[in-house]
C-alpha cells in the first residue's frame, strides 16, 4: 500500500522538511511516491531531484495561498497514485487545506503525529494529546497525515524526473486583497529549527533586541510567551505554547521563561532545549536538557560574544 | 441571517490529567470543564457581528451530559439559542466531529455564518472548520485575526506564517475559524446568567456513525524527560560549557 509525500515548494526551493520526510519514509521501507506543489523554484538541479518525486505542478498563481487549487492538484494526483497515506510536515498551509480535502474524500486526518508505525497493512501513528499530558495511539487506515517538523528525517534518494503536472486553478470564492509583510520577513515557527524565545524574564520589549541578535547569529528565529504577546511586546503569531504555536525545532533556547504548563504545551517536544532563567525552582528546568540558572542579561550577551567570536 | 458557533468542552489546560486503567480515556473525575479557548473568540466575535447580521446566533456542541454545563455559559455570554448533541463516547477524530456538527448545522434555517474556534486544545488538531466549510459547501477562511462587516462583505486578516498577514474579502455564506487577536473575550454579566437559564437548550441525538478511521486505539502518559544538565559557574564559564555540549554532543552549532 503506497504512501505519498505532499512537498510545498517555493522560489527558494523544495521544503527542506519535506524532504527529511521523504527520506524518513524510504528508510523506513514504505512503499512512497512524492508531489512537489507551489510556485516553481528559482534554481531545481536535475540532481537534487528526489528519485520518487513522481509529479509536480507549479503555477505562479499558488504565490497567494489557494486552498482550494492546492486541493484540486492534490486530488488529480491520488486519483492516479491511489495512496492510502497523504504525509506532510505541519505548517499553517497543509493544515488549512489537508482537512478539506479529507472531508472531500472522506479520508481520515491526523494532526502533528511524532512517531508513524508499520504494522503489517496499517499504519499506527502517535500524536500528543491534552497539551502533551497524554500521548494517543491512532491506527491509520486511508489517512492524511501530518508530522511535526524535524521529527523524522531521513536521507532521500536522488535522480527523479517528475512529470510536470498543468492545470487551471479554479476560481477562489474567497477574494485575495494584499499582502501585509512585516519588516524583517522571518520563517514561521512551527517549521524553524532554532528558535530562542523570551518570557517576562526580559523585564522589557527592548530586550527582545538582545533574542534578535542571538537568534541572528544561530540561524533561527525569536518567539514569546503568552505574558510577552498579551502585554503587546511580541506579535502573536510569536507567542509560543497552547493558544499559541506548537514548535519543534532541533534547537529551543528559552530565556526568562518559568515555564508554564500552557508554554510547555507548545515547545516540550523540542529536540535540544537550554533553559535560561535565575529562578532554580521555575518549572521549566524539569523539561529542559540543560539548565543555566544565572542572570540572562549575563548569559545572552555572553553567548552573542562566545558565537560572534567563534564565526 | 443566523450565525452558528460550534463550540468544544475542553479540559483547562492548568490541572494534571491521569489516564484511565483501561486506557481508553482520561479519568474525568477531578478535571475542571471549560469552553475552548478559541471557541471563546469566535463567540465574541459572532456576538459583535450580530447587530450588523440580524439573525440569531446558535451554539453547537457534542458530548456527554457535561456538555449542557459549556453551553449554558455561551447563552450566559450572549448566544441565543444552544443545541447539546448527546453522544456517551468521548469523540476525537475531526472527521466524525465535523459529520455530527454538519447533520445539525444542515437543521438551522437561514445559516450564513458558522463560526468556530480555529482549533481544539485538546486534540490540538486545526480540522473541524475546513471539514464543516467542506460538508456544508460553504467557503472557508482559517485563522482570522480581525474582521470587518462592511456592505456585505466581510474585510478579513489571516495570520499566513513568520508574521505575514492576509488581507481577503469574502461575502456569506461562510465557514471561519479564530485565532488569537480576533478580540478580547467578555465575561458573562450577572443578568446575562440569570437570562440564560430561560433560554432554549436543546438535547438531540446524532444518527451519524460513531466508530470510523482513523481509530484511536489507547492512550498513555509521556515518558519522563531524563533530569536535566544543570550548568553552574561564571557566566563565561556556564556559556562555554553549553556551547561545548551544544557543539560537540549535540552537533547542532
Amino acid at each position: 500500500m503506497k504512501s505519498l509525500v505532499f512537498i510545498d515548494s517555493t522560489e527558494e526551493g523544495l521544503k527542506k522538511s519535506d524532504l527529511d520526510l521523504l527520506g524518513f519514509l524510504e528508510e523506513s521501507g514504505q512503499d512512497v511516491v512524492a508531489v512537489a506543489m507551489g510556485v516553481k523554484p528559482n534554481s531545481f538541479s536535475p540532481e537534487e531531484v528526489p528519485a520518487n518525486l513522481k509529479s509536480v505542478f507549479f503555477h505562479e498563481d499558488l504565490r497567494h495561498y489557494s486552498p482550494l487549487g492546492l486541493a484540486k492538484a492534490l486530488k488529480t494526483v491520488m486519483e492516479k497514485e491511489q495512496p492510502q497515506w497523504v504525509f506532510s510536515t505541519a505548517s499553517l498551509k497543509t493544515k488549512d487545506f489537508f482537512p478539506w480535502l479529507a472531508a472531500d474524500l472522506n479520508y481520515g486526518f491526523i494532526n502533528e503525529v511524532t512517531d508513524i508505525k508499520r504494522a503489517e497493512s496499517k499504519i499506527l501513528v502517535t500524536k500528543p494529546l491534552y497539551a502533551g499530558k497524554a500521548l494517543a495511539e491512532i491506527e491509520a487506515e486511508k489517512s492524511f497525515i501530518l508530522v511535526q517538523a524535524n521529527y523524522m528525517c531521513g536521507a532521500f534518494k536522488r535522480g527523479g524526473n517528475p512529470e510536470e503536472l498543468s492545470f487551471s486553478l479554479p476560481q477562489n470564492p474567497i477574494a485575495h486583497q494584499s499582502f501585509k509583510i512585516p519588516e524583517k520577513k522571518s520563517k514561521d515557527l512551527s517549521e524553524a529549527e532554532i528558535i530562542v524565545s523570551g518570557g517576562r524574564g526580559l523585564q522589557e520589549p527592548e530586550n527582545f533586541k538582545m533574542l534578535e541578535e542571538l537568534a541572528g547569529l544561530l540561524g533561527g528565529e525569536v518567539g514569546a510567551s503568552r505574558a510577552v504577546t498579551d502585554a503587546g511586546w511580541q506579535p502573536y503569531s510569536r507567542q509560543v505554547g497552547q493558544t499559541g504555536k506548537t514548535v519543534t525545532p532541533r534547537l529551543y533556547i528559552a530565556c526568562g521563561i518559568s515555564g508554564a504548563i500552557q508554554h510547555l504545551a507548545g515547545m516540550q517536544n523540542s529536540q535540544v532545549i537550554v533553559a535560561i532563567n535565575k529562578d532554580s525552582s521555575a518549572p521549566i528546568f524539569k523539561k529542559c536538557t540543560y539548565g543555566l540558572v544565572g542572570d540572562l542579561f549575563e548569559l545572552v550577551p555572553e553567548m552573542i560574544k562566545a558565537l560572534q567570536k567563534s564565526s | 441571517m443566523n450565525i452558528a458557533v460550534p463550540v468544544r468542552q475542553v479540559p483547562d489546560t492548568g490541572q494534571p490529567l491521569k489516564i484511565t486503567d483501561n486506557t481508553s480515556s482520561i479519568d474525568e473525575s477531578r478535571v475542571k470543564w471549560i469552553l475552548g479557548p478559541y471557541d471563546e473568540f469566535a463567540l465574541e466575535e459572532a456576538l459583535k457581528l450580530k447587530p450588523l447580521l440580524g439573525g440569531k446566533i446558535f451554539t453547537l456542541s457534542l458530548g456527554p451530559e457535561r456538555v449542557k454545563e459549556t453551553l449554558l455559559h455561551t447563552l450566559a455570554l450572549g448566544a441565543d439559542e444552544a443545541i447539546h448533541i448527546n453522544i456517551e463516547k468521548e469523540v476525537r477524530d475531526p472527521l466524525t466531529c465535523a459529520k455530527i456538527l454538519s447533520e445539525h448545522l444542515g437543521k438551522i434555517p437561514d445559516l450564513s455564518l458558522v463560526f468556530c474556534g480555529k482549533l481544539a486544545v485538546d486534540t490540538n488538531d486545526f480540522a473541524v472548520p475546513q471539514m464543516l466549510a467542506r460538508l456544508l459547501d460553504f467557503p472557508f477562511v482559517t485563522n482570522v485575526n480581525s474582521l470587518e462587516f462592511k456592505e456585505g462583505n466581510f474585510h478579513l486578516t489571516r495570520e499566513c506564517g513568520g508574521g505575514v498577514e492576509e488581507l481577503l474579502k469574502a461575502s456569506p455564506p461562510l465557514v471561519l475559524s479564530a485565532d488569537k487577536g480576533l478580540n478580547q473575550p467578555r465575561y458573562p454579566s450577572l443578568q446575562g446568567i440569570m437570562k440564560a437559564k430561560k433560554k432554549p437548550l436543546q438535547t438531540v441525538s446524532s444518527t451519524q456513525v460513531q466508530d470510523t478511521v482513523p481509530r484511536y486505539l489507547n492512550l498513555s502518559s509521556p515518558g519522563e524527560k531524563p533530569p536535566p544538565e544543570m550548568i553552574s559557574g561564571s557566566p563565561e564559564e556556564q556559556i562555554k560549557k553549553l556551547i561545548d555540549f551544544l557543539k560537540e554532543k549535540e552537533k547542532l552549532l
